[in-house]
């Protein structure tokens, strides 16, 4: 279904986004290296129908994790009722007590979600973890689809497949729908982040302003852009691609240099909305990932479209009993870790290794959750012009303003190490094209 | 009930200008249920006109702003009248809304010193609120629920820190942790309510800084409340007895962090010298 030329223009395209700066970052033993993000241009390729079961679920699912992050920083009503343990909400690292009582703009706390997901060996979607914070990942196959298109036109032209070059319109629409007024910026770090083009090139496909903390400024009670010549202006939404402790000195981490001061007392009062919401944190650590289906119950009363990995919660008794019998099988994941770091397969573990951490989990239960390793399926990719078969997983988009929505592709990530099942770029892996066909 | 006259001045000197100063306030006294305030009235220096008035997450008033000009001084003189009643502040919010009063913070986290302290004063069987299986195992509830339980528990434990812990001023700072401050044994108010804070927490008991004055120190004064059946009980650990209508409250949080008085980022290599001065005398006016 994909010509021969698609195949051949790899070396081209991988050549463009190299010149394009499609780069991740990393730091290793504290030095900051830039690395290439190889794509592989055999598309990952969901049918209609397919695709459309994951969109109800992931629609559903990012609409009780947006229900819950209300429920949790106002009411309490799934603590009070006993679904889930206050643990797993007050003692979480994501949980912020600044956060208690705010009504964010246009009521949405997770604007943009990534969801990751894994198909199994029998067909069934598993998800493998929700990202509510700052999810990055979406400029990636947008940059390469339309680079493909230029290179190999009759693909496109032969095969009905969504155009995904749309991300930027359904972003635009999310941050227009809880703006409070005036402009909408791209807030990053700075170049130096893991993430930087994707910042830069989101910027310029939605038409926000690329800005640092230091061109933003707490004015009266609204938040100001202000340009090189000084001219200054209203900005009502802010895209922040940078975390919540330093979003603003005095009131999270005293030692940001990145973020800005009061920010977050304008956004408390509804004068700016920000993209995510701070705290959110708190619904997306892998702790909290196993009640999502119950969240699902509770808040909508329907069952799970899509579900979890089958996981364990070694804080209650009996899963602690599985996870001590079952050991073996099970991949062990640090609830506070991300980007593949803290995730353990047991099997793997030296004796020694495993002593130690047994021990660790009878003293912090609450620390780890035990996944049942999902032999997920392998996908194709071109490794010097052989196919070879390789562990992939899907982030899929998914965009809340006035409704939710799915963007129709994704973040296809693969693993370059045929014995690993880690495909996060983090830990050196490429990326694909998601395509979902439109008939 | 007692009525106060306040003055609060804070002054901030620098060895050299600095500017891009961001400063937030908190030296307020609240207005709640027990204690209201009658009048108040502030001036920044050296000038004030573009700050802007919010409130926090735990419900305490806060001036913000930035400082327009470069320069050497920063402060705040406020001064309010306030009546205090005496008993314990209700509160509105059930149990299950006051969750982050139960968990410990950077500050009050428990190290070495506190959970040698806390072992020795926890009999054999003790059930704490902390059980990983429920909220409330069955033995605790029998015990806590019973009304002013978990306040004379507080006095228990109070009296105990009191004993090992001694007052000494510049033996600590302002990010001194509980651990810290308990394992070297001395401290200042804000040490003795964040251990208690620590302790408190450790036991599954719902426990909240407080920052005030009362009359005669000169300076600002912290203290905890301590929540049951609806209703929050100031102890003074530092002077290992309970509040009454001589305490003031302006901020609280859930350690000294949340209710810093002033807070404040500048740009410059400026060295500072912070001089505050507290005077609270009783009243019969409004």
């Amino acid at each position: 279904m994909y010509g021969r030329d698609l195949y051949a223009c790899e070396g081209a395209v991988n050549e463009q986004l190299a010149r394009y700066g499609v780069k991740f970052g990393i730091y290793k033993n504290n030095t900051f290296k830039e690395q290439l993000f190889p794509f592989d241009v055999i598309p990952r390729v969901i049918t209609k129908e397919e695709f459309q079961k994951l969109e109800a679920g992931l629609i559903q699912r990012v609409d009780a994790l947006n229900l819950f992050l209300k429920d949790v920083y106002e009411e309490k009503k799934i603590i009070k009722d006993g679904i889930i343990p206050e643990d797993f909400v007050y003692a979480s690292s994501g949980y912020l007590a600044q956060c208690e009582g705010l009504y964010p703009p246009g009521g949405v706390y997770s604007h943009i979600s990534g969801i990751d997901l894994v198909k199994g060996k029998d067909g069934t979607w598993y998800i493998l973890e929700d990202n509510l914070r700052v999810p990055s990942g979406a400029s990636y196959p947008m940059i390469a689809r339309e680079l493909c298109r230029r290179c190999s036109p009759a693909t496109y032209q032969k095969n009905c497949l969504e155009d995904n070059r749309n991300y930027a319109g359904l972003l635009r629409e999310t941050m227009d729908a809880v703006s409070t007024g005036g402009i909408s910026v791209i807030l990053t770090p700075g170049r130096y982040n893991a993430a930087y083009f994707e910042h830069s090139y989101l910027a310029e496909q939605t038409g926000a302003k690329l800005v640092n903390g230091s061109e933003l400024e707490v004015s009266g009670d609204c938040l100001y852009y202000e340009d090189y010549s000084g001219r200054k202006e209203k900005v009502g939404a802010v895209y922040r691609r940078i975390s919540d402790e330093y979003l603003d000195p005095l009131n999270f981490n005293p030692e940001s240099l990145i973020g800005i001061p009061h920010i977050f007392d304008v956004y408390r009062k509804g004068n700016v909305a920000l993209l995510n919401a701070p705290g959110n944190g708190v619904a997306d650590d892998k702790g909290i990932y196993y009640f999502v289906p119950k969240m699902i119950r509770y808040y909508l009363n329907q069952e799970p479209i899509l579900h979890n990995a089958p996981t364990y919660l070694p804080f209650y008794e009996e899963d602690r009993k599985f996870v001590l019998e079952h050991f073996e099988r099970l991949v062990l994941k640090d609830v506070a870790e991300a980007g593949g770091y803290g995730v353990v397969f047991a099997d793997r573990m030296t004796a020694e290794e495993k002593e130690y951490f047994l021990a660790l989990l009878e003293r912090e239960p609450r620390r780890f959750i035990a996944q049942e390793v999902i032999d997920f399926e392998d996908l194709c990719i071109m490794e010097n012009g052989e196919p070879v078969m390789r562990k992939a997983d899907l982030r899929a988009f998914v965009l809340t303003g006035k409704e939710t929505k799915v963007w129709k592709s994704g973040l296809t990530r693969f693993s370059r190490n045929p014995d690993s099942f880690i495909v996060n770029s983090s830990q050196g892996g490429g990326f694909k094209d998601t395509w979902v066909l439109s008939q | 009930m007692k009525r106060w006259k306040l003055i609060y001045e804070l002054r901030i000197l620098f060895s050299e200008p600095v500017f891009d100063h961001f400063y937030s306030l908190r030296c307020f006294p609240k207005n709640r249920s027990m204690q209201e305030v009658c009048s108040c009235a502030y001036k920044i220096v050296p000038c004030s006109g573009s700050e802007c008035q919010g409130r926090d997450s735990f419900g305490n008033q806060i001036l913000y702003g930035r400082m327009e000009e470069a320069g050497r001084e920063f402060g705040i003189t406020m001064t309010a009248v306030a009546a205090v009643r005496e008993g314990p502040e209700p509160e509105p919010s059930s149990y299950y809304r006051l969750g982050m009063y139960r968990y410990q913070t950077p500050y009050t986290s428990p190290g070495q010193s506190i959970r040698e302290f806390l072992k020795m004063h926890q009999k054999p069987g003790h059930e704490t609120a902390k059980s990983p299986e429920a909220p409330f195992p069955a033995g605790f509830l029998n015990r806590r629920t019973e009304p002013g339980a978990i306040w004379k528990r507080t006095e228990v434990l109070m009296d105990e820190v009191w004993n090992k812990f001694s007052y000494q001023s510049g033996s600590t700072n302002a990010g001194t942790t509980a651990e810290e401050a308990f394992a070297q044994r001395q401290g200042v108010c804000q040490d003795y309510a964040q251990i208690l804070l620590s302790i408190l927490r450790e036991e599954g008991i719902t426990a909240r800084y407080v920052a005030g004055a009362v009359p005669g120190e000169g300076e600002t004064h912290a203290w905890v409340e301590v929540w049951q059946d609806g209703y929050w009980k100031g102890f003074d650990p530092t002077n290992n007895r309970a509040t009454d209508a001589s305490y003031l409250v302006f901020a609280v949080g859930r350690d000294a962090w949340d209710c810093a008085l002033n807070r404040g980022i500048f740009r410059g290599n400026a060295g500072q010298e912070k001089r505050i001065y507290v005077k609270m005398e009783e009243t019969e006016h409004g």
